[in-house]
């Protein structure tokens, strides 16, 4: 039968490893009647006495789970009295022993027939023999929860042990952090309090409760345990309000807390004293009543502030009346600062400065007096804009209103150009208070902030008044989109016709590209442009305040279509000179990129952004590719701005499957058809921007492919990848038009990085296990042919894809790397090599852009090449060292210089080297790290200044390259941060040498040479 | 001048000039680039004023306007404006933009520094003294002139 079964063995592997599961057995055996407790004592015997603290540890843990685990009505009393007094005879044991026996008792508390003499054993036990304070939260906790429970359901037991239960409990929670602990040990006081016989424990017993008044509790953040200060300010007060005794402790101490600065502290005093007065009584509060009324009396009134203010602002009062003091903006700034501490304050101050600032501004009227009135006026306005302190309809500026609008206003028309920036940023900042200007007043406003756009001769004034445009644009869109918007738009030079729509002013949820447009004629009215504008306009200065002033979904939904629109007039119809166009167009897409940066953060412009100008920027892109007239679309820059766009867009998309099939359908068919019914017809036969015989214009369109499908998000899954990645690797290694075949080279490579992990991954990677010798076995002359260096580029790119990804087969590509090194043909390739992997490319495999990016994988090619670069770097011939030398480079320059710092006594002297060497870049590479070494790591450095600076010397005079000759200055500069005792003799060598950089005929040279030289002389 | 006590206990500062804009020719170097003032004014705009936690510029003692200079005469002139016409320290700043043109410019270039006309008590005497090429020469051999005098160029850029 199952009841003798011996469990010996299994209770060893419970005890002496750490398998939990083993134990389940028993448990299950003893839950179900099987196994009685007793008999498991048995079994467990010696290891619940055995000499190891581990083992006994986990033995008594068995057993109270055990006993935990055991039906009340299968433990019989006397098994528990037995448990129980096994139980508290090892409460003294080790610390590592007592949490289980604790959660032994725990469960033996629970056990309703426990006798009552049991009960007092266990808490004797416990308050006599454990420091409570010193376990662990989880420990201190299930003490808590034993209490609590007898509280609950023993409490003629608990009563009975009198005064002895009060004390223990006192030690035991006295000095609890914990706010999980302190809940439940509030309640058990509220309990104790009103229920037991306190006697002369009754002060220890408010004492130690009163010490957490009052609250102050922040969770900290992703807290998970619901523990809210709310529930502790509830349960601590009614700790207070528990009963009638605690009276005469607590009110002195909540007479003190209503005094308190801390206004939090106040209220929660208040509080605390209108739950506590029904209970402590009339007799108790007697004595305090007229304290708490005289403190109350203060909170109504605070006369006593308002006369403290008043001190304050008689003090400052002549200062603001006269700015030629100079401490009126000291006076302002503490005014602000006054002000900033409550509503009642900021209240007092603010009427009482305003009035003054006003009038001193009439009676001043030198420029630089009324400047200095308007620095401490706008400051002190801005309070009015914290809502959190002074709410929403807030008196003091309300009077002034129209006082403060008038002057600003006024200020528009100064001759001063700073004082109409500050009527500007005035006038702004009352529009920014909340419920003070009126719609009306703010079409007014706006009317008067675009004439300034337009017709201010100054560019502060103008700036000043676009960036308060752009804020109205989040604020009220609808007026800036009436008032500003058409004033712009019709500014613009063109000789399209103008198209009149009637106005929609409402921007419905998903609206097609067409949509938006008619929406965007609609509201600007344009109008003819009137005659005698400022020389500052033209259609770049427009075009880009109209970018800067979309600020809000609603903007940009009218200005991209408009932009866009623009664009396509441009390099249709316009007649303009190439070059000029080209500028325009240029700065056009600026402008559109520029919309989208300020605008993905919001997700209602972002959706205007994916759904109106994505397919746009696409379908210009291939325009331009199609169409010979509209060649400037072609231009490089312009197809970088394309993809720039479209990728900061694609990249905060929180899903972009439709714009994926949309560019790969596009891409692999030769039919726009899905492109077109987004945008405008376009014939698409002839375009085959994956074919190798394509015209460039086409094929650099790889560009924009690799931005939208190296751009998605992580989970994003790119369509018909399969078909798509053959033709990317032929792309690579044999489109003719060299920038082509790179841009499908890295668009590989980035997919690679992207791909999730499986068969098609692990076959695009191993299919170049084999071809890398039999592209490259060919290779015996000093020149690699066209083909075999577009190979090369893409191996290249791949590396790094795999290296980012950390791919298993990074290896493998980072090994081939490595041995280019020292290959005649291929060594600068290699050295090249390095900087790619290890340079972080803001366009692609980036973060940003989801990539698959391991931590430390620089680290990472740090470890894997470093003993392979140095002992290549030792047996090269002469002609490779500078290879190996500028790998290294790279790899100084790109990893952190914390994990540098072991290998750097063996680094330098290779660097040092490389500097005797020939080859301006593994110069230029070498500086930089020395540069940037001198302030990492000064220790390391300074051994080696001896040699360093003749080298230096002898670069400052390289006459062919500037770049060379900069750096070598900033790095003889950097030196002057090590010790002085080691340069002050190389100091007259420095000072006399650099005297004919002096008179370098670069500019930035010579700076860099006087800064060095000044600091040397300066040792 | 007693003590700690400062000649002009509130002087007015002005706004520092912007950095001299970058062009496309700065990176290129077969383009020559020549002396001119705003390079010469950028040489001694930082200099620390000997009194007051602030540069020269920031105190309208040099200025922009008040620098001259001829490239291929090899001629450097520039005039300072003490912030009040008793400033004693009016020798001190002008030996310390000497020292600063003296460390910071080629020797081909002649370099005259001078008081404002106009602006002080004693404009000629300190003229004079300037303009002595012995007289400075003794200054710096003096070690705590020289002190005082580096104090007013530091100016650490790292």
């Amino acid at each position: 039968m199952a009841a003798s079964m011996d469990w010996t063995p299994v209770i060893r592997t419970f005890v002496t490893t750490d398998q939990d599961e083993a134990a389940d057995a028993i448990l299950e055996s003893v839950k179900v009647g099987t196994t009685n407790l007793l008999k498991l004592v048995e079994d467990l015997g010696a290891f619940l006495t055995v000499k190891d603290v581990a083992q006994r540890a986990r033995a008594t843990r068995l057993l109270a789970e055990a006993v935990k685990g055991t039906p009340h009505e299968r433990l019989s009393i006397r098994e528990a009295e037995i448990l129980v007094t096994f139980f508290c005879e090892r409460l003294k044991d080790h610390h590592f022993v007592t949490p289980h026996i604790i959660k032994g008792l725990l469960a033996l508390v629970q056990y309703p027939a426990l006798p009552s003499t049991c009960l007092s054993v266990i808490f004797r036990g416990i308050f006599n023999e454990i420091h409570v304070q010193s376990l662990p939260q989880m420990d201190r906790r299930n003490m808590l929860i034993m209490v609590w429970h007898a509280l609950q359901h023993r409490l003629p037991d608990v009563k009975d042990m009198q005064s002895d239960f009060v004390f223990g409990f006192i030690q035991a929670m006295d000095g609890e952090k914990d706010p999980r602990n302190l809940v439940i040990a509030f309640k058990c006081v509220v309990t104790i309090a009103t229920n037991c016989n306190l006697g002369v424990f009754t002060e220890e017993l408010f004492e130690v409760v009163a010490c957490y008044f009052p609250i102050d509790f922040n969770p900290p953040p992703n807290d998970t345990f619901g523990v809210t200060k709310d529930e502790l300010v509830r349960c601590l007060r009614s700790c207070f309000s528990a009963s009638a005794t605690f009276g005469e402790f607590a009110l002195p101490l909540l007479l003190e807390k209503v005094t308190s600065t801390l206004s939090s502290a106040k209220i929660d005093a208040f509080e605390t004293l209108a739950a506590c007065a029904p209970v402590y009584g009339s007799a108790a509060l007697e004595e305090y009543l007229g304290s708490f009324w005289a403190a109350i009396r203060r909170e109504q009134n605070d006369s006593k502030l308002s006369d403290y203010i008043k001190e304050i602002f008689q003090d400052c009062k002549p200062y603001l009346q006269d700015p030629s003091t100079r401490l009126s903006i000291a006076s302002g700034t503490l005014l602000e600062v006054v002000a900033l501490s409550s509503r009642a304050a900021a209240c007092s101050v603010l009427e009482l400065s305003l009035n003054l600032l006003l009038q001193s501004f009439q009676i001043h009227s030198s420029n630089g007096d009324r400047r200095i009135i308007l620095q401490v006026l706008l400051p002190l306005m801005k309070i009015a804009t914290i809502s959190e302190l002074v709410g929403d309809d807030f008196a003091p500026v309300r009077d002034k209103k129209d006082d403060l609008l008038s002057l600003f206003v006024s200020l528009f028309a100064d001759s001063s150009p700073s004082l109409r920036t500050y009527g500007v940023a005035g006038v702004i900042g009352m529009v920014s208070i909340k419920k003070l200007i009126s719609e009306k007043e703010c079409y007014l406003i706006a009317d008067h902030l675009s004439n300034l756009v337009l017709g201010d001769l100054d560019e502060s004034v103008r700036l000043e008044s676009v960036r308060s445009l752009a804020f109205m644009s989040t604020q009220m869109p609808h007026i800036v989109l009436e008032k500003v918007l058409p004033s712009l738009t019709s500014r613009i030079n063109k000789t399209g016709s103008i198209i009149y729509v009637k106005v929609i002013l409402t921007v419905p949820g998903t609206l097609t590209y067409r949509d938006y447009t008619v929406y965007a004629c609609s509201i600007w009215k344009i109008g003819i442009p009137s005659n005698g504008f400022a020389s500052h306009i033209n259609n770049i200065y427009l075009l880009e305040t109209i970018s800067n002033i979309s600020a809000h979904y609603q903007m940009v939904a009218a200005t991209i279509p408009f932009m866009v629109n623009h664009l396509k007039h441009l390099v249709t119809e316009s007649s303009l000179p190439q070059t000029e166009k080209f500028t325009e167009a240029k700065a056009l897409c600026n402008c559109l990129l520029n919309t989208c940066n300020a605008n993905i953060s919001n997700d209602q412009s972002l959706d205007v952004l994916r759904q109106c100008l994505i397919p746009q920027c696409l379908w210009l892109a291939i325009f331009g590719a199609l169409t010979p007239t509209a060649n400037i679309l072609t231009h490089k820059d312009i197809v970088e701005l394309f993809a720039t766009i479209i990728r900061t867009v694609v990249q905060s998309l929180p899903s972009a499957s439709d714009i994926l099939e949309l560019v790969v359908s596009v891409f692999l068919e030769h039919k726009l058809d899905s492109l077109t019914a987004l945008t405008e017809d376009l014939d698409g036969t002839n375009f085959k921007p994956l074919s190798v015989d394509s015209p460039w214009q086409q094929t650099q369109l790889i560009k924009v492919l690799t931005a939208i499908v190296c751009s998605a998000p992580e989970n994003e899954s790119i369509p018909r990848v399969e078909e798509l990645m053959p033709l990317l690797n032929k792309m690579s290694c044999n489109c003719e038009h060299h920038v082509s075949s790179l841009l499908a080279a890295k668009c590989f490579a980035g997919i690679v990085n992207k791909l999730p992990p499986g068969d098609l991954l692990e076959s695009i990677v191993s299919s170049f296990d084999g071809d890398f010798e039999k592209q490259l076995e060919a290779v015996t002359s000093a020149v690699l042919s066209a083909q075999q260096q577009r190979f090369i580029n893409l191996w290249t790119w791949i590396c790094k894809a795999v290296i980012l990804r950390s791919h298993k087969k990074q290896i493998h590509f980072l090994e081939k790397v490595l041995e280019w090194l020292s290959h005649p043909s291929l060594a600068q390739y290699a050295a090249d090599a390095f900087y790619v992997v290890l340079n972080e490319y803001p366009d692609l495999m980036a973060l940003s852009q989801h990539a698959k990016v391991m931590f430390l994988y620089r680290q990472r090619v740090f470890v894997l090449t470093l003993p392979q670069l140095k002992d290549g770097y030792q047996n090269a011939s002469a002609d490779f060292k500078q290879y190996y030398l500028s790998a290294l480079s790279y790899l100084l320059r790109f990893v952190p210089k914390e994990v540098l710092k072991n290998e750097l006594a063996a680094l330098l002297p290779l660097l040092l080297h490389s500097l005797r060497c020939e080859g301006e870049n593994v110069w230029l590479a070498s500086l930089t790290t020395l540069y940037d070494l001198t302030f990492d790591a000064p220790d390391a450095m300074t051994p080696h200044i001896d040699d360093l600076i003749p080298l230096l010397m002898t670069l400052v005079k390289h006459k062919t390259n500037m770049k060379v000759r900069l750096l070598s200055c900033e790095c003889l500069g950097a030196l002057t941060t090590l010790p002085a005792v080691h340069l002050v003799k190389h100091q007259p060598q420095v000072v006399r040498g650099l005297v004919l950089t002096l008179d370098d005929h670069k500019r930035l040279v010579r700076k860099a040479a006087v800064t060095a030289r000044s600091e040397w002389y300066l040792l | 001048m007693g003590g700690s006590d400062l000649e002009n206990i509130n002087p007015t500062v002005y706004e520092k000039a912007k950095e001299r804009e970058a062009l496309p020719t700065d990176d290129d170097n077969d383009f020559e680039e020549e002396f001119d003032t705003r390079e010469i004014f950028d040489l001694i705009r930082d200099i620390n004023d000997p009194e007051h936690p602030l540069s020269l510029e920031e105190l309208h003692v040099v200025g922009e306007d008040k620098v001259y200079v001829d490239d291929k005469l090899n001629r450097v002139e520039i005039q300072f404006t003490p912030t009040i016409p008793h400033c004693s320290m009016a020798t001190l700043i002008g030996l310390a933009i000497r020292v600063r043109l003296l460390r910071a410019l080629p020797p081909r270039f002649k370099v005259d520094v001078s008081i404002t006309p106009g602006t002080h008590a004693s404009e000629h005497a300190i003229n004079k003294q300037l303009a002595d090429k012995e007289r400075i020469a003794a200054a710096l051999e003096n070690s705590h002139l020289l002190d005082v005098v580096n104090q007013c160029l530091i100016t650490r850029k790292f």
